[in-house]
């Protein structure tokens, strides 16, 4: 057999040829000018059933081109064609022989070792050297590869549906923290508030405490004070009675030195002196003396010093010239009659001053010793309010007329109940703490209004200095003063508060540069404590 | 070693202990893929590591570990669809010991990085053979004894008898081990 391929180009036996072939390429075909099969490679004889010398190529493979033999061997280029049970499928070249032969030289295209099974093969049928057991491994290698690339992605989509989950849980998570946090924290502040609360409670029981030992304290003070200040104000009283005695006695004496009728006369003088003379402001006291004085001029005109019996008419409780007056005026002996009138009515007024004081002095201690027990003792009753301020206008009298003035615009039927004692009391201290505060010098001015027919309403407003702000809540507080060591006791108000409290009353206060006002609310029905 | 050995360490252990050992046996080996692939060569100290880690969590020494290794491997790799590369090297047990280089060099040429061991036989009669093994690893003929076990069972021989009758030195740079049947 000749080859004839200007590529080849060599010719060589053909008896030779065939072993060589079934050794190098056992997939090989020659067939002859009449597609008749005249040799046949091992492996087709081993892989297609029937197939032998002188078959045609067309009764057992199919040209892929859909051409016949001659005109597919025209092509001259790698061809495929498949065997008729579609099984198997093989590539080749066609190489032109001798005799308008041709050699079809093949290989059995195989994509796994399963393959194999197809073609009725095994790799022990390939040529050592052929390349076809490694490529058959490559593709199991390849296609585990890629099964192993599919679990590999399995995997990674179940690791990635899990982080979703996990995040998705950790949102969650992180929602029901945030809950529990916003929880706990609202407890710790419901916590804190109550913590503060019992802070709070706490204080005041300690405050409370603090100050029942201050009230009991003060409580033994007051009665040890009580005993010591009423056995000199029992003497005071008694003594003052024996003053009164005497004094009545050296007054006798003097108008026994009288002769009859002036005795007489002035025993009369005596029995009109007016001795409940009402306290008068130092301009009033001026206008009321040049007011006698003129009268004297004109209606006793005999009379000389109009000043020295002016003095001595205003002394006896007069504000005018009576025409009483007039007859003790015109007696001889008249200049010692009336100083012995007068004399005896300012005595008999400052006698009656030391008693109120020192009976007013003995209800200080008794309500100090009620406002130690703390209950609204005493009798309540129901007095006039505008007479109650000016009692006690009167007890400070010697304070006010050193450059103050006291206005009481008070209605004189308004009438309060109350303790009467205790109240005063509460006046005194306002009064004389903006007299003290002022230093004896300012207006004071006491303003009253009735509250929607349920309270009463005292204002004791001054002109004083204000209270600095800070200081303004503490006040009412128990030992508070801004008095000097020895000045003030820082009880005043306190006391002042208690009262008004005992009356089911309140009490408020207002300051300013140009005033403080303290406002007293007093229900017009107060109810006694048991 | 390629990843195609360390899988089959894999499916050994969790076929024959469960994969809550192997789990085990991974983690001391600080190895936290899921999964080897099996053309990606991976260290030596791996699979040195996962053995030595596997006879720690299986209770087993390393030597029983890598003959059980051995003779799965052949049943592995069958499975695994490299039987016709199995088949490729012989039909026989003395036939496919002696083609035993052939097989790897062919595995060689799509697994380039693939340090195989070397194979040769002598003395060979009708019932036993010697085997000649060589090997830049240390430790691996208790690997070499499953291995045998293991074509012993594909060539379906009932008994075999693995004898180790020489301990590789510098002078002789072999083991060689005698096979009866």
């Amino acid at each position: 057999m000749n080859i004839i391929n200007n590529d080849i180009g060599d010719v060589f036996s053909f008896n030779k040829t065939i072993p060589i072939l079934n050794y190098t390429t056992p997939y090989f075909l020659i067939i002859d000018s009449s597609n008749s099969i005249i040799e046949i490679g091992k492996n087709f004889i081993n892989s297609i059933d029937g197939i032998k010398i002188g078959s045609s190529f067309e009764d057992f493979f199919i040209w892929e081109s859909q051409l016949n033999t001659k005109e597919t061997f025209k092509a001259e280029r790698l061809l495929f064609f498949t065997s008729k049970n579609k099984k198997q499928r093989y590539k080749c070249t066609v190489l032109k022989i001798e005799n308008e032969s041709f050699i079809i030289l093949a290989n059995a295209v195989i994509n796994s070792q399963y393959n194999l099974l197809d073609y009725k093969l095994s790799l022990n049928d390939f040529p050592k050297h052929d390349y076809i057991a490694e490529y058959v491994f490559l593709q199991q290698a390849s296609t585990k590869g890629l099964e192993e690339l599919k679990l590999f992605n399995q995997s990674l989509n179940n690791t990635n549906k899990e982080l979703v989950l996990s995040k998705q849980m950790l949102v969650n998570a992180n929602a029901i923290l945030e809950k529990r946090v916003n929880e706990r924290t609202n407890e710790l502040v419901q916590k804190q508030i109550a913590l503060e609360e019992s802070l709070e409670k706490l204080f005041n029981i300690q405050k409370e405490m603090i100050q029942q030992e201050k009230m009991a304290t003060l409580g033994l003070l007051i009665a040890g004070i009580s005993h010591e200040i009423n056995t000199p104000l029992g003497a005071i009283n008694a003594s003052c009675q024996t003053l009164i005695d005497t004094v009545k006695k050296d007054i006798i004496s003097e108008l026994n030195d009288l002769n009859f009728n002036d005795y007489k006369s002035a025993i009369s003088l005596l029995s009109i002196v007016n001795y409940e003379k009402k306290y008068l402001t130092t301009r009033e006291e001026r206008e009321l003396l040049s007011t006698i004085s003129q009268q004297l001029n004109i209606k006793t005109p005999y009379v000389n010093e109009t000043n020295f019996y002016s003095r001595k008419i205003l002394e006896m409780g007069f504000s005018e010239i009576d025409p009483t007056l007039i007859s003790f005026l015109e007696l001889p002996n008249r200049r010692k009659i009336f100083s012995i009138a007068s004399g005896f009515a300012r005595l008999n007024r400052v006698l009656n001053t030391i008693s109120i004081a020192t009976s007013r002095a003995t209800k200080v201690v008794k309500t100090l010793n009620n406002y130690s027990h703390g209950n609204l003792n005493g009798v309540l009753t129901t007095f006039n309010l505008k007479e109650s301020f000016e009692n006690t206008i009167s007890l400070l009298s010697n304070k006010i007329k050193n450059g103050s003035n006291v206005n009481i615009n008070i209605h004189d039927t308004i009438l309060i109940t109350g303790n009467q004692d205790e109240l005063s009391q509460v006046w005194t201290n306002i009064i004389n703490n903006a007299l003290q505060a002022s230093n004896n010098k300012c207006t004071i001015k006491i303003d009253y209004f009735l509250i929607n027919n349920l309270y009463h309403s005292i204002i004791i407003s001054n002109n004083g200095p204000a209270i600095p702000k800070d200081l303004l809540s503490k006040i009412f507080e128990p030992f508070f003063t801004t008095k000097q060591l020895g000045h003030g006791s820082g009880m005043g108000l306190d006391i002042v508060k208690k009262i008004i409290e005992k009356h089911s009353g309140k009490i408020h206060v207002e300051s300013n540069e140009k005033a403080t006002a303290f406002e007293i609310q007093i229900p017009l029905k107060v109810i006694k404590d048991e | 070693m390629y990843g195609l050995v360390n899988k089959a360490i894999q499916d050994l252990v969790c076929e024959k202990f469960g994969k809550d050992k192997w789990a085990e046996i991974k983690k001391l080996s600080n190895f936290e893929d899921d999964f080897f692939i099996g053309l990606q060569p991976y260290p030596d100290s791996l699979t040195y590591s996962l053995v030595h880690n596997a006879s720690k969590v299986l209770g087993a020494e390393s030597n029983i570990i890598m003959e059980a290794f051995g003779e799965y491997w052949i049943l592995y790799t069958a499975n695994e669809g490299y039987g016709e590369m199995l088949n490729l090297a012989g039909n026989s047990l003395p036939e496919f010991l002696n083609n035993l280089d052939m097989l790897h060099n062919r595995v060689n040429n799509i697994m380039p990085e693939l340090v195989a061991p070397q194979f040769s036989t002598r003395n060979e009669t009708p019932n036993s053979i010697e085997l000649e093994y060589r090997s830049k690893r240390e430790g691996m003929t208790p690997m070499v004894i499953g291995l045998i076990r293991g074509l012993g069972k594909r060539f379906n021989i009932e008994k075999i008898q693995i004898t180790h009758i020489q301990e590789k030195n510098e002078t002789n740079g072999c083991h060689i081990f005698k096979i009866e049947w």
